[in-house]
């Protein structure tokens, strides 16, 4: 008798173990990730691989009432140093003597919190969960994102044991043979204290810099004959955007039309064109998980662009019609 | 050639001004050796990992193959259809030898490749719904290049934004 409480003890203990242990589906697993930035300070070294190139940047993540406010410092390639206040993003270029102010929406905004892209993530994708490996020093649970079908790559994603923080991050091609692209901590230390107010101070222009404020309005891509028919399964229309002051799509200014599964983007770029004597042209392009694909027709050029297969582009491309109105 | 025109094109090759190198032109050896001293130095610099010359060579044996048997433009050329004989072509023919023409070759491709792995390059996937036609080659298309920043910058909306995906983006951004 009393052995058989202590098994029914112990197989309890290991169910909820194991449900500690299983995320309960993609789309919460992804919420409660998307989560562990927003209740944490820290700071750290990022390398990043992408096909053949190579970066690396140093950041200072903080919190200021709710709100997050990051200093990311670019340590390859031209000096450079990006700031974060909530959807306001700051780039400073000392060497150009440059400091630009861009609004992005949908930044903190993580799409399957509103709803829409919930069932597409729990749809497309499912969990599996690996052995636990090391990562700047620290324990991570490793979990693969594994795509259902072929229209989207996979990922393999480490979490933090101590803090949940992602610390590293593959894309993964069809069959997770190869890792397209990667980024991962090398360093990284958990909570710590940054300067607010000395990194608030830095959010204004600099005397001697040209100020650059960038915005942009969402559109209507209806307003010039523009539909999707037969998306790709997954993925949904998350805005579509011009530059502030254009009234319309023109040559070489697109309309840009994004797309989301939830965890990868695509971007439709739409420009009319008057000359009706361009033979018709696709070129495909990779680097790293990126595909673009240009594709070149009498009266328009579309150029997409996303960390998707080419053949997912190319579903877009012909799914995209063109009605009257976008001549 | 002169001096100063063997300097101009040493940088259009890597500008990848391949298709203006004049015809019938070449370097001798002892340009090249000196080339590749001067992408050491720089490599190092950057602290990137550097290519000895043996590694250039055998990476110029396997291009030499591919040049001479895929028909190679560049991969923004606007003259659809077949391509006309390269200079790279016509140096192969060329009665100098082939260690000459072996020599620019390397030039081409020395810059853009530090490792002898060329799928790692971007590549060029289809043109014109065919299968992958060529492999390596720069991409350098302003206007492309452009979309594919403005992509970084405004095309989110994906759950691996933070904080991985966005730092991706910063750093990527030119």
């Amino acid at each position: 008798m009393k052995t058989g409480r202590w098994a029914v003890l112990l197989s309890a203990c290991g169910m909820a173990w194991g449900a500690l242990a299983a995320p309960a589906n993609v789309a919460s697993w992804l919420a409660d990730l998307h989560q562990a930035p927003k209740v944490q300070t820290y700071s750290g070294t990022l390398v990043i691989n992408v096909g053949d190139q190579m970066a690396t940047a140093r950041i200072a993540h903080a919190l200021d009432e709710g709100q997050v406010v990051e200093r990311v410092d670019v340590l390859t390639g031209e000096v450079r140093t990006t700031f974060r206040q909530g959807d306001q993003v700051i780039t400073v270029a000392p060497q150009a003597k440059l400091w630009t102010s861009e609004q992005r929406r949908d930044l903190g905004v993580f799409p399957a919190l509103d709803g829409r892209f919930q069932a597409s993530v729990d749809d497309f994708y499912r969990l599996r969960i690996l052995a636990d490996d090391r990562v700047a020093g620290r324990l991570a649970h490793v979990v693969e994102v594994e795509p259902t079908d072929a229209w989207r790559w996979g990922y393999r994603i480490w979490r933090d044991a101590a803090t949940g923080l992602m610390l590293k991050q593959q894309v993964l091609d069809q069959g997770a043979a190869t890792v397209l692209e990667q980024s991962a901590f090398t360093t990284l230390e958990v909570p710590v204290h940054v300067g607010l107010a000395q990194l608030k101070a830095q959010l204004q222009p600099a005397a001697g810099y040209t100020v650059r404020r960038i915005t942009t309005r969402t559109v209507d891509p209806k307003q010039w004959g523009l539909r999707m028919n037969e998306m790709v399964p997954g993925f949904l229309p998350v805005r579509a955007q011009l530059p502030a002051g254009q009234i319309a799509p023109a040559a070489g200014q697109p309309l840009q039309w994004v797309f989301s599964d939830g965890l990868a983007s695509v971007s439709v770029f739409y420009e009319p064109l008057k000359n009706t004597e361009v033979p018709p042209r696709d070129r495909g392009i990779r680097q790293g998980a990126t595909h673009t694909l240009l594709r070149e027709q009498a009266w328009m050029r579309l150029t997409l662009v996303g960390e998707v297969p080419l053949v997912t582009l190319q579903r877009m491309a012909q799914a995209l019609v063109v009605g009257p109105t976008g001549h | 050639m002169s001096e100063q025109t063997k300097h101009e094109w040493l940088s259009a090759m890597t500008d990848d001004a391949l298709a203006d190198w004049p015809e019938g032109q070449v370097l001798a050896e002892a340009d090249v050796h000196v080339w590749h001293g001067q992408q050491l130095a720089a490599s190092a610099l950057r602290g990137e990992p550097v290519c000895g010359l043996d590694s250039t060579a055998r990476l110029l044996a396997a291009m030499q193959q591919t040049y001479a048997t895929t028909a190679v433009g560049r991969v923004l050329d606007d003259q659809p259809g077949p391509q006309s004989a390269r200079w790279w072509q016509k140096a192969a023919n060329d009665a100098h030898g082939a260690w000459p023409w072996a020599a620019a070759l390397v030039l081409a491709v020395g810059t853009w490749v530090a490792w002898p792995n060329p799928s790692s390059a971007p590549v060029v996937v289809a043109e014109n719904n065919q299968s992958l036609v060529a492999s390596g080659g720069v991409l350098r298309d302003p206007q492309l290049d452009a979309l594919l920043q403005t992509h970084r910058q405004w095309g989110g909306g994906s759950a691996l934004q933070f904080p991985a995906g966005y730092v991706r983006n910063v750093a990527l951004e030119r």
